[in-house]
């Protein structure tokens, strides 16, 4: 009986703690989890122009549609400049590949490359849920936003260690810092321009990339036309590479 | 004023640096239209220094006189697409004007031109001209056994097809085995269809089979035997880790007829049944430099003393005009593919930006040929600056000594400048 008692003491004193501190009621894990849900909410289309902004103030554009299905399967390809026009990429999980018109044949490319050049890595544009590739630990909130501290899964992630700060009210990304096993700060991504897409979907439209190591150089990224839409399996295969334009409506 | 001027300006600089990222976005102008055309223009320059002592030279310049010459290229390239519910037309047309010391000439190829039918989201059918890109190997792919030869010192480069008709399948899995594609087709071959593809008419039943398994593409290739002999081939591609990838490809064919020359000149041929090989990777390091290296073995090669008879007959060339015809002959019959002996090592480094020049891209290529020591080796540079422009030069140097495969060839260099126009 004394025995109970004790239990059932114990057991309201942790349940008052746990209620009683922010940083305790916070699961990184599910909260990262729903920034994923905000940013790329399921099966979608969407639009982006990448703008590569170089050291003396002249700038490329790139513009890509992307489909993308469950957590692990993206499929974009080039809409502008004329010659990059046709070029597909495709992501199934680790895997990614590169289609070129004239060549004809998906070659596989290593997600650290860039084929647009400029900071944005291949793993930006063809960029998988976060809570796939990381896992989340809490370390800051100060009441507007929350810090995580994300640490890749295994040794295939592009980016070793992620330093995520999530506005709390819109629960998506305000800022991340990308970081290698060394430590090295390799890049860093700043989400702006909320913007309600329609279907529920409200989420950032811009962000912008800078990187200690390519100093001078500025990448942005815009997000036009998100949408929900369900394709089938077999439009992320190589075969369909060639086709993914075909997808637009 | 004047001053008053300057300040405003330097006060506003800001603001129009900010205004600059004020980006329009207006997706519409990329909605789908039922047509879609692309291409090139571009203007080619080369100059050649010739090798006088070579025997490529002999049988090329019989009169011993030409010291250098200069080529001029102007190609043209353009495709295009025509969709209507689930079917495609697609075409794709090279036209090509080119001047050198051999004549004026232009040419225009159909390069594709085939129709494609989806009946469903796994199932499509093709007919019609079509280019296929079957392999994982970069410079050589010996499991493509319905394609016309690639050029390793430029291979992406486009290529002319075959008439053909093709089905494909394709199925998506949840478990280790991701993607299947089923790939049959046909490639008929009679006097009025696909008569290069080779002399017997035949209906060419060939196929292949994609399986990406455990985070590796699987290739299976086949063609049975008809106008060329029967082949099998297996081909396989996986990335070890984010920035360094492996591939390989291994490809048997029946026996096949091949043009020698012999000892004291004359033609003749011997059997071949050959296996060859494909070991290549792809690495990119931290700072940003491709290397891409490729093993080759070229199964059914020459051997030295067979290149060494050829090169004897074209030296003969010169002040024999029976022996230019069949040194000519044995060109056409083999002797003048690329890569025609039996082991070679490729090896293709590329930097974007070196030393931080903006646009700019440094490289080189070498093809060494193991068997005797030659080798064509080409640095080159491009300039990618100016929207839809891109500008690169190449110089291939050609090193080896006498009866070499490289040393034996007509020029010891060859400059070129080339310019590319894409809309």
């Amino acid at each position: 009986m004394i025995r109970s008692i004790r239990a059932r003491f114990a057991a309201i004193i942790l349940l008052a703690i746990l209620g009683c501190g922010p940083l305790w009621a916070v699961d990184a894990d599910a909260l990262l989890a729903e920034v994923d849900q905000r940013m790329q909410p399921g099966a979608l289309e969407m639009y982006r122009k990448i703008i590569n902004v170089e050291p003396d103030g002249r700038s490329r554009e790139f513009v890509l549609y992307t489909v993308r299905s469950g957590a692990d399967s993206m499929a974009a390809v080039f809409l502008d400049p004329a010659s990059e026009r046709g070029r597909s990429t495709l992501r199934l999980g680790d895997n990614m590949w590169l289609y070129i018109p004239d060549v004809g044949r998906p070659i596989r490319i290593t997600s650290l490359q860039s084929v647009v050049g400029g900071v944005f890595s291949n793993t930006d544009i063809l960029r998988l849920d976060f809570s796939v590739e990381y896992t989340a630990t809490l370390l800051e909130d100060d009441g507007e936003q929350y810090v995580l501290d994300l640490q890749a899964r295994g040794p295939d992630v592009a980016y070793d260690r992620l330093k995520m700060w999530v506005d709390q009210q819109t629960r998506t990304p305000a800022k991340i810092e990308a970081y290698a096993a060394t430590g090295l700060l390799i890049k860093t991504l700043e989400y702006s321009r909320i913007t309600d897409f329609g279907d529920g979907i409200v989420r950032p439209a811009m962000l912008e990339t800078t990187s200690p190591l390519q100093r001078g150089y500025r990448s942005v990224m815009l997000f036009s036309g998100i949408a929900r839409r369900d394709f089938p399996d077999e439009v992320f295969s190589l075969s369909y590479l060639p086709r993914i334009g075909d997808l637009r409506r | 004023m004047r001053h008053g001027r300057l300040g405003l300006l330097l006060f506003l600089l800001p603001a129009l640096g900010h205004a600059e990222f004020e980006f329009d976005f207006d997706v519409e102008r990329y909605e789908r239209k039922p047509y879609e055309v692309s291409g090139y223009l571009q203007g080619t320059f080369e100059h050649f220094l010739l090798d006088r002592d070579s025997a490529l030279y002999a049988l090329n310049f019989p009169d011993g006189q030409r010291r250098d010459f200069q080529r001029y290229r102007a190609t043209g390239n353009v495709s295009g697409q025509y969709r209507w519910d689930n079917t495609t037309l697609n075409g794709r047309l090279h036209a090509e004007w080119r001047d050198d010391v051999f004549g004026s000439g232009d040419d225009v190829t159909v390069q594709e031109l085939y129709l494609n039918h989806r009946s469903s989201d796994r199932l499509s059918a093709e007919m019609g001209k079509r280019t296929l890109r079957w392999g994982t190997g970069y410079a050589w792919n010996p499991v493509a056994f319905l394609e016309r030869p690639k050029d390793p010192t430029d291979p992406d480069l486009t290529r002319e097809g075959f008439v053909l008709a093709q089905a494909e399948y394709v199925r998506s899995f949840a478990g280790p085995l991701r993607t299947l594609v089923l790939n049959p087709l046909i490639l008929p071959v009679n006097d009025d269809l696909n008569e290069d593809f080779g002399a017997d008419s035949a209906l060419n039943p060939a196929g292949r089979v994609y399986l990406l398994y455990r985070d590796t593409d699987i290739h299976l290739t086949a063609r049975a035997s008809g106008s060329r002999p029967g082949a099998l081939g297996i081909a396989l591609s996986r990335n070890l880790a984010p920035h360094f990838e492996v591939h390989a490809e291994l490809a048997g064919f029946g026996r096949r007829e091949l043009t020698v020359v012999d000892d004291d000149g004359t033609l003749g041929s011997r059997d071949a049944r050959s296996t060859d090989v494909l070991l290549g990777l792809r690495y990119l390091t931290q700072g940003e430099t491709t290397w891409i290296a490729e093993y080759y073995r070229n199964g059914a090669g020459y051997t030295r003393q067979e290149i060494r008879n050829f090169f004897d007959l074209a030296r003969e060339s010169g002040e024999d005009p029976r022996a230019q015809r069949r040194a000519a002959q044995a060109r056409a019959s083999g002797y003048g593919a690329p890569q025609v002996m039996r082991d070679y090592l490729y090896l293709r480094v590329r930097n974007n930006e070196p030393w931080d020049l903006l646009h700019w891209a440094v490289g080189g290529t070498a093809i060494v040929n193991l068997n005797d020591g030659s080798a064509s080796l080409i640095p080159e540079l491009s300039y990618t600056g100016i929207a839809n422009l891109e500008l690169r030069g190449r110089l291939a140097t050609l090193t080896g000594g006498q009866n070499t495969e490289f040393g034996e060839r007509q020029n010891d260099w060859r400059l070129e400048f080339r310019a590319r126009y894409s809309f």
